[in-house]
């Protein structure tokens, strides 16, 4: 239990930087600043699968599972969270 | 990245907005009422009010099944089904297997409800559809499953119509992946202040490319559970067994070891319960002993996964003397890949491989895939705007399943909140569904507007949601001091998330009322 929620929280880390610095959303947005690089974006993928790949070798097939459906619904909420801070007068 | 020639893109897209547009309304139903199913237990537990926590197969109800399975008919001890009922009562069902006229295999015989004390408070002659159909203390967990899982067309075409709803799910996971051009770079993007259709089409895509490994998966695994019984079992027995079921049955499920119908004592069953528990770690959800009262009599217990693990795990004893005999596979005698495929597919579609937490994962994924169907219809009718009047019935139907559906189960729970305690809720919580079904559908004919219906529903539901823990404490459910201190947090927990979910939905939409009301007046002063 406490290696999946470690896992989910490193991979939340993860997808909150993607986020944050993801480059068509903040360009659709039209906010300051910059963008992260295509070299930052696969670190921070890499960092954000290696908790599951890191389950997936401890044979942990349920925390696999809860931490994939979990990291799913993070970053689905993520989107929609950070969609409802962005720029209203881009209409 | 996947690029198609625009040809075949555009092939895909219709095939996508079709299959969605035919099937999308009752697909969206199965969602619904699958995602509330994720948790039938607990909602069984919540509105039955339940607070005994120790399971029946952890009490010692061994001698009292011996002495039941004298007095029952010898012809009824072919098989006895062991199961919790009620509130952690023990269900015991001696049974023989039969054919019906209609030349389906069903079982027959006598059902025994044991309570805590090991008495009997329950004894009926009965077939397998009386003992695990709905009864006054499950109708409303039990009508979620049975929605579900065929939407209550009669067998096996509500199996197969589920089936096939579960297959054009597939297509359209498959047909979408196809027509997203850009899957990963469009991840993070939903343009809320955008026109109306980039809008839809965003949070369309936005859930749809997040939940994509899960739309595979429930539908898949989903599929599966609708077909193993209505075609696969039926073909397989045609072509290897001569169309013998029950032959087929023993042959991959039966139990290894010669027969031996010499009588014999079945004083094992404790000592066999107590046994797997301490093996498995967790007390069994079902057991069955096979050739009651003979010498070769043998105990299954079923359990959930252990910690980590994904199959649920099987043991076999000796029903006689309670002696482990091995770790049974679910399917043949010897474990194998087919066998552990078949054995994960009920926690890869349930959730319930890890408790609570695994089972609140899935609920997330089961409203993600609703949110994915309904915004998928809502998509398809934006883009025909033009099209507004001829296809105002559809847009009215998408709002009246969409979230009239919910509300309907809402009403349905509150109607068996009031009949429980009458005793007539396995009549009154199909009709209660229906009753407020109707009364949603013509509300939602006569509405001013499909936007100003769905509005009110919003609301209506999120009134609905705050009512029922009231309603539940009202009608006799008990109180959280006495659900906490039984060791029931089951009952707080559901109370908090309706009245959490509720408040929120009400306060979206009086605030926005409110805002809207308030700004009309900012509007006016000028004039004044």
């Amino acid at each position: 239990m406490l290696l999946t929620v470690i896992s989910f929280a490193i991979t939340a880390a993860a997808l909150g930087a993607l986020c944050l610095g993801d480059p068509k959303r903040r360009r659709t947005a039209r906010l300051d600043g910059a963008a992260h690089s295509s070299a930052a974006r696969r670190m921070l993928v890499v960092v954000g699968l290696l908790p599951g790949a890191a389950l997936l070798l401890a044979a942990h097939g349920a925390g696999f599972l809860i931490w994939l459906g979990g990291s799913a619904i993070f970053g689905w909420l993520l989107t929609m969270g950070a969609a409802g801070r962005t720029n209203p007068s881009a209409k | 990245m996947i690029n198609l020639a625009q040809r075949e893109t555009k092939l895909m897209v219709a095939v996508h907005g079709w299959s969605g547009i035919l099937l999308g309304l009752l697909l969206y139903a199965v969602v619904v009422t699958g995602t509330a199913a994720v948790f039938a237990d607990e909602i069984g537990t919540w509105s039955a009010g339940h607070v005994a926590t120790q399971s029946a197969f952890a009490r010692p109800h061994g001698k009292v099944i011996e002495r039941l399975g004298a007095q029952t008919p010898s012809k009824y001890r072919e098989a006895v089904d062991l199961f919790e009922t009620g509130d952690h009562d023990l269900g015991v069902f001696f049974h023989r297997h039969e054919t019906d006229a209609a030349g389906n295999l069903i079982s027959r015989g006598v059902f025994y409800r044991l309570d805590e004390a090991s008495r009997v408070v329950e004894q009926r002659p009965a077939t397998n559809e009386e003992v695990f159909g709905a009864t006054n203390d499950n109708a409303l967990s039990s009508f979620l499953v049975e929605t579900h899982v065929r939407l209550h067309v009669p067998n096996p075409w509500g199996l197969l119509l589920t089936g096939i709803l579960g297959l054009a799910m597939l297509v359209a996971a498959v047909s979408g992946l196809l027509i997203h051009r850009h899957l990963f770079k469009d991840i993070f993007t939903l343009r809320r202040a955008a026109k109306p259709v980039l809008f839809n089409r965003d949070r369309h895509n936005v859930a749809g490319t997040w939940s994509l490994p899960f739309a595979f998966v429930l539908a898949f695994t989903g599929s599966f559970f609708s077909f193993y019984g209505t075609v696969g079992i039926p073909i397989v027995a045609m072509a290897a067994f001569g169309g013998d079921v029950e032959a087929l049955n023993e042959t991959v499920y039966g139990n290894p070891g010669k027969p031996d119908a010499r009588p014999a004592a079945m004083s094992g069953t404790d000592r066999a319960f107590a046994d797997a528990i301490r093996r498995a770690g967790d007390a069994p959800t079902f057991a069955a002993i096979e050739n009651f009262g003979r010498a070769d009599a043998k105990l299954t217990t079923y359990h959930p996964p252990s910690e980590g693990g994904l199959a649920p795990i099987s043991l076999l004893y000796e029903a006689g003397t309670g002696a482990f005999v091995q770790v049974k596979p679910l399917i043949g005698q010897r474990p194998s890949t087919g066998g552990t495929l078949a054995a994960i597919m009920s926690p890869l579609h349930f959730g319930n491989f890890a408790g609570v937490l695994s089972k609140g994962v899935w609920f997330g994924l089961g409203f993600a895939m609703c949110y994915v169907i309904y915004t998928g219809l809502r998509l398809w009718l934006v883009r025909r705007e033009a099209e507004a009047r001829s296809l105002d019935w559809l847009s009215r139907s998408v709002v009246v399943v969409g979230l009239g559906l919910p509300l309907a189960l809402l009403v349905t729970a509150a109607v068996f909140l009031l009949t429980k305690p009458l005793d007539t809720a396995v009549y009154w919580v199909p009709t209660g569904f229906v009753l407020a079904s109707l009364a949603l559908i013509v509300a939602g004919a006569v509405w001013s507007s499909a936007a100003a219906y769905a509005r009110a529903l919003v609301l209506w539901s999120g009134l609905a949601m705050l009512a029922l823990p009231i309603l539940r404490l009202v009608t006799g459910g008990p109180g959280w001091s006495t659900a906490l201190t039984a060791s029931q947090p089951v009952i707080v927990a559901l109370d908090c998330a309706l009245l959490l979910a509720g408040g929120w939905m009400t306060w979206q939409r009086l605030g926005s009322h409110l805002r809207s009301g308030r700004s009309d007046r900012l509007v006016l002063e000028p004039a004044e």
